[in-house]
């Protein structure tokens, strides 16, 4: 009899239980499922700062080995790129000399950069960079070989080069008269060479078809020196049988150009001066881009 | 079936009010200890001062300069750094070769420090930088 009457409670506490057993789970599944959502987001986000980390120093690894490229391995200095009517690529420096050899100077930055920087740094580079650097949309190279410096301005110079102005700061004294190419006139470009000797100087301006060869009279922009002797010599039209290249040979003398104007006509264009390419791979991430000196 | 009383009542809602005490402290510790965590970010910024003074120093010359034996400045700018940080430059040939070393005045090495090197040329021949970063334990202590 007695467990008769007990019968009804113990079915109300067994329903009870349930309830609340099925409650508890009910409200403990949403903080379950809460926690693992932290914690897949919490092991990706711990690699945010590795990540971020290592971008920062693949950037700042890309503007170490580019930054002083210019000036400090090729002896180029620019001074800028302007835009009007039209764009105006302007440099302060270049340096000339026959006891200096730009390829092996840049041959053994790149060495370096490839071997020990990178191995200091625990990363891979590749640096494709060497004494040749273009000048984009205008398919411009330049080439600094010893004491020559060569610029090819083809295939599209008489569309796009209006005028070229070279000042050159000779290392010696003037020994002959300056002589200087026949001009060509018409819509060709406009040529100004000024060499500055110690004690005198002399200066022309002429314009010059890209792709005729401008030494029929022997010489273009030429003039001799003594101590030491020597000579420097300015070209621009088909030199060496290619055409709109502009050339300045230097013979025994070291030469400071300290300024060179090339004007271009106008584009929207970004113009770009860039030489090669730099390829920085480390255990976390990798970067490939051009060897980008300036734009504008 | 035992009778529940009031006695017995007392110490299951104190048993459940420690237990729950205890969880809330547990998680609260939990939460402090990861948030109190800030080794990854307090090194990316040492990291980061270091670079800027590595590319600063490029930059003014001071680093080519000091090749020519005039360390000093480099001396003066570590000594502007801000007042917790340390900081020690050491310059190499490109074969690694020592050329001296300019630690920051009144600092001494710790255990804990970040390391980043920056090439640079003189005359056409490469030189590495390598800078070390650490904070002021002296300081650290004073603040404490």
């Amino acid at each position: 009899m007695t467990s008769k009457k007990k019968k009804p409670y113990g079915n109300f506490l067994s329903k009870k239980a349930v309830l609340i057993t099925f409650a508890s789970l009910l409200l403990l599944i949403p903080v379950f499922l809460l926690a693992n959502a932290y914690l897949t987001r919490n092991s990706e986000a711990k690699y945010l700062p590795i990540t971020a980390a290592q971008s920062h120093k693949l950037r700042y690894i890309e503007n170490d080995l580019v930054s002083g490229y210019l000036s400090d391995v090729l002896g180029i200095n620019l001074r800028s790129i302007t835009r009007s009517s039209s764009v105006n690529v302007s440099f302060s420096q270049i340096s000339l000399s026959a006891n200096r050899d730009y390829y092996a100077i840049a041959s053994e930055y790149k060495g370096f950069a490839e071997g020990a920087y990178a191995s200091l740094l625990n990363t891979n580079i590749s640096f494709t960079s060497s004494n040749n650097i273009s000048l984009e949309p205008y398919d411009t190279l330049f080439s600094v070989i010893g004491d020559n410096l060569t610029i090819l301005t083809m295939p599209n110079s008489t569309n796009y080069i209006q005028q070229i102005a070279v000042t050159a700061v000779i290392d010696a004294q003037n020994s002959s008269a300056c002589s200087s190419p026949s001009d060509d006139s018409g819509s060709n470009p406009s040529v100004s060479v000024n060499f500055i000797f110690t004690g005198s100087s002399c200066a022309y301006t002429v314009q010059l078809d890209p792709a005729e060869d401008n030494d029929a009279s022997g010489k273009q922009f030429y003039a001799d020196t003594i101590l030491p002797n020597g000579s420097i010599e300015v070209k621009y039209g088909r030199v060496n049988g290619m055409d709109g290249q502009l050339a300045v040979l230097t013979n025994g003398i070291t030469v400071n150009i300290s300024r060179l104007e090339l004007v271009y006509s106008y584009t929207d264009d970004k113009v770009i001066l860039s030489s090669g390419a730099l390829t920085v791979t480390s255990p976390y991430a990798g970067k490939q881009s051009k060897v980008v000196f300036a734009e504008g | 079936m035992r009778k529940i009383t009031h006695d017995n009542k007392a110490i299951v809602f104190t048993l459940d009010a420690a237990f729950a005490l205890l969880a809330a402290l547990a998680i609260i510790t939990t939460v402090y200890f990861y948030l109190s965590e800030s080794g990854e970010s307090g090194s990316f910024h040492l990291s980061a001062l270091s670079q800027d003074t590595l590319s600063v120093l490029e930059a003014d010359s001071i680093l080519s300069s000091a090749v020519a034996d005039i360390s000093s400045s480099i001396e003066l700018f570590l000594s502007s750094l801000p007042m917790q940080v340390c900081a020690k430059i050491t310059l190499f040939t490109s074969l690694q070769s020592h050329l001296f070393t300019s630690v920051r005045p009144g600092c001494i090495e710790s255990g804990e420090s970040i390391v980043t090197r920056r090439v640079f040329l003189v005359n056409y021949t490469a030189y590495l930088a390598e800078a070390q970063f650490w904070y002021n334990s002296t300081i650290s202590k004073v603040s404490e």
